[in-house]
């Protein structure tokens, strides 16, 4: 069980990374195609070809980083907080915070910096903002989602114990209701309250998230139960999960054709929910199942959140670098994502690496750089 | 002795990363920062391996893997359950 846990972090990295080298990807196929055709761009005649279909189809296959990487975040702080009182785990919940905000605000430090060295400039509140929103990068909403819900574990903890069922029910109508309100901004209806709820519910924003931790949670507190129910439902979990993931693409096809728009980032469905569920419990369920290059998988998932944080502004310079250096690459969808997927994977883990040497003068800041 | 010497060393090297910092037995892993969800995952998969035993989940408890001695204690067949 802790090895699937460990493996499905490591798939949940990869996954990570992979979302962002697809998003690269879509940039490369609508934005710089006048890079290697002779058309002006932007330019949507690809949409449709199997190279946007490979993208779309990759970015559906990995909607479940995320959601793993919370489910296992709540089942930690079932497993760390135990048997203590409601208030007794904030030194531990202090202590995890400080090792996610550190390394945060750094990057985003340099992040600002890379950003006024070309010209970008914020007020003060505008790059408050995107610190709390975690809109430094694309990537890192996830830092102010996963601190929230370390401030609200105590109370869900709490209430996994006592109301374990209610707690689950209600963190899943939340999400789902947030999930709700995306079809309807992404389709252009979220009126009046709708619009005011979804300025209140962006993916940094607890209540799209809750029933991933939460679960996370009550699975860490009845292990056993959650481990049995896995197995037994294994074999309907992964159909169920294969039976989703075209379905998933042709959900957002589907969305992108009535949204009236040319082209729009993916966002979480709740086709892509279920999806998410499914994948996390029958990977679960199959323990004994091979997985490909599972040593690394697990390496890559202890340098999680240096990888995490490294990846996004690595991506960011690789792909713009590829843009001016070799813009014929930008043309094939396969030999791109290999490259890019090579650059944010690479790039932290040489850094974190460089930082970890033997004698690195940095080498104690190695966990306020990377957690 | 060997079993904590072992776990001192590990957490020491690979999950403190020779920040300079000491691990004593008694010192309690997580509210001190060390373990993190993943860092724990990886400890008791170092457990399951260096001692050769598959560690049942309602095993995976705070009380068996807080400190160097809880993990000793534990893997001396002194554990509790969930």
């Amino acid at each position: 069980m802790v090895r699937r846990l460990l493996l499905l972090n490591g798939l949940a990295v990869l996954g990570a990374v992979l979302n962002h080298t697809t998003g690269w990807g879509f940039t490369a196929m609508f934005w710089w195609v006048h890079r290697y055709l002779p058309v002006e761009a932007p330019n949507f005649e690809q949409m449709g070809s199997l190279g946007y279909y490979t993208l779309l189809g990759l970015q559906q296959a990995i909607m479940f980083s995320v959601p793993a990487f919370l489910f296992v975040s709540g089942y930690f702080i079932a497993f760390a907080t135990g048997r203590q009182k409601l208030g007794g785990s904030w030194p531990l919940i202090r202590s995890r915070i400080v090792y996610l905000l550190v390394p945060y605000l750094l990057w985003s430090l340099l992040v600002f910096i890379a950003g006024f060295a070309e010209g970008e400039r914020e007020t003060l509140s505008g790059y408050l903002s995107l610190l709390v929103t975690g809109r430094t990068t694309p990537a890192y909403y996830f830092i102010p989602l996963l601190i929230q819900l370390y401030l609200l574990s105590p109370l869900l903890v709490a209430l996994a114990k006592r109301y374990t069922g209610a707690l689950l029910v209600v963190a899943l109508v939340i999400q789902l209701g947030v999930r709700t309100l995306v079809y309807l901004d992404t389709l252009g209806l979220a009126l009046g309250p709708a619009e005011l709820l979804l300025a209140l519910t962006g993916s940094w924003f607890f209540p799209g998230h809750l029933f991933w931790f939460s679960a996370g949670v009550v699975a860490g507190q009845n292990p056993a139960l959650f481990q049995q129910l896995a197995v037994r439902g294994r074999k309907l979990f992964l159909a169920g999960a294969i039976v989703l993931l075209p379905l998933g693409v042709v959900e957002w096809q589907l969305i992108l054709n009535n949204a009236g728009q040319p082209w729009l980032p993916i966002r979480e469905t709740l086709l892509d929910s279920l999806y998410a569920a499914l994948f996390i419990l029958a990977f679960m369920g199959f323990e004994q199942a091979t997985v490909p290059l599972a040593q690394p998988l697990e390496k890559l998932a202890g340098k999680a959140f240096g990888v995490y944080l490294v990846h996004s502004p690595a991506l960011e310079f690789g792909a713009r670098g590829l843009y001016f250096v070799a813009p014929w690459l930008l043309g094939n969808v396969w030999l791109l994502q290999a490259v890019l997927l090579a650059i944010g994977i690479g790039v932290p883990v040489l850094v974190m690496g460089a930082v970890d040497f033997n004698r690195s003068p940095v080498r104690r800041s190695y966990r306020y750089l990377f957690g | 002795m060997e079993t904590k010497r072992i776990l001192t060393e590990y957490v020491e090297k690979e999950i403190m990363r020779r920040q300079g910092g000491v691990v004593s037995e008694e010192m309690d892993l997580l509210s001190n920062g060390i373990l993190n969800s993943l860092s724990l995952l990886q400890l008791i998969s170092f457990v399951e391996r260096t001692f050769d035993r598959q560690i049942p989940v309602e095993e995976i408890v705070y009380e068996n893997f807080h400190s160097v001695s809880a993990m000793a204690n534990y893997l001396a067949g002194n554990g509790s359950t969930s």
